[in-house]
């Protein structure tokens, strides 16, 4: 039997910042895998505008949840790096709302969803240190 | 890859992501329910075309411990993923042949290596695989004559 998922001391129920991180780490892959060119179908379409969805209306309280990704009880003082990690993530789940109702995506904006999707990329390597790079390779 | 795939999970929030990351994966409508025995009921009047299961262990009217013991028994075939956030259920799963356990917190990874890698076993053995299924369902073109 496979066996997958937390181990066993960490075993519990899923959070809201587990679920959001999980939501984002989807995202991510759902950009990746449109900029590389992935067919879209409509089942697709509706799973990428309905995360996007979630994730945008979701991200609100980042300094927190970086702390939970730095696994840092500390209350955070809200400052710029925080602030525009929250932009870029809002703007890659419009993006993406954007590529799955069918907008027209020029050279250009893929340029841009690229970019915006390697800072956000980066931003999380650096949080969370290599081990968690594996899940950027799925798309 | 055309798998059809029925998830059981009454925490909405987990349940929608994991239709969401199904869904985007495969490219193919998911089906949802609630309830061990509201799934239950849809295996036994749809369950032919249902190739893999993922329900969690505490789910209303009938458990997912309860729902992979019947799944199990009446097509042992049948993929059945169970997850939890009880690590004592993993040892439960195994003696009722679940093809994987997914312990909560889940992440996105998980979930889609569990189900290509339970893919990957099934297209493996001959006529069983969700895949070769559908092959097997396709016409036959008449022999042309010599």
């Amino acid at each position: 039997m496979l066996r997958l998922g937390s181990t066993s001391p960490d075993t519990r129920e899923m959070d809201l910042d587990d679920i959001f991180l999980a939501r984002l780490k989807l995202l991510l892959i759902m950009a990746k895998a449109y900029l590389k060119g992935w067919p879209m179908g409509e089942h697709r379409s509706q799973a990428m505008l309905e995360n996007a969805r979630h994730v945008e209306s979701e991200s609100i309280d980042l300094g927190r949840l970086m702390n939970a990704i730095n696994h840092d009880g500390a209350t955070p003082e809200p400052n710029e790096y925080d602030y525009l990690f929250y932009q870029r993530v809002k703007l890659l789940a419009i993006m993406v709302k954007a590529v799955a109702k069918g907008y027209p995506m020029g050279e250009q904006r893929k340029a841009a969803m690229q970019e915006n999707l390697d800072m956000i990329c980066q931003t999380l390597i650096l949080s969370r240190g290599e081990a968690d790079m594996a899940f950027l390779k799925v798309a | 890859m055309r798998l059809n795939i029925l998830i059981v999970d009454d925490d909405q929030l987990v349940r929608d992501f994991a239709v969401n990351t199904v869904a985007f994966h495969t490219n193919r409508p998911v089906i949802t329910l609630e309830s061990g025995f509201d799934g239950w009921q849809y295996l036994q009047q749809q369950g032919r075309d249902i190739d893999m299961v993922i329900a969690d262990a505490t789910i209303p009217d009938m458990d997912g411990l309860e729902l992979l013991a019947l799944v199990k028994r009446n097509d042992p075939r049948k993929i059945f993923i169970l997850t939890s956030s009880n690590a004592d259920h993993e040892r439960t799963a195994v003696h009722l042949n679940a093809d994987a356990f997914l312990a909560k917190p889940y992440d996105v990874q998980d979930l889609l290596r569990v189900i290509q890698e339970l893919v990957r076993q099934a297209e493996s053995r001959p006529g069983s695989s969700p895949t070769s299924r559908a092959q097997q369902s396709k016409p036959r073109t008449a022999p042309t004559p010599s």
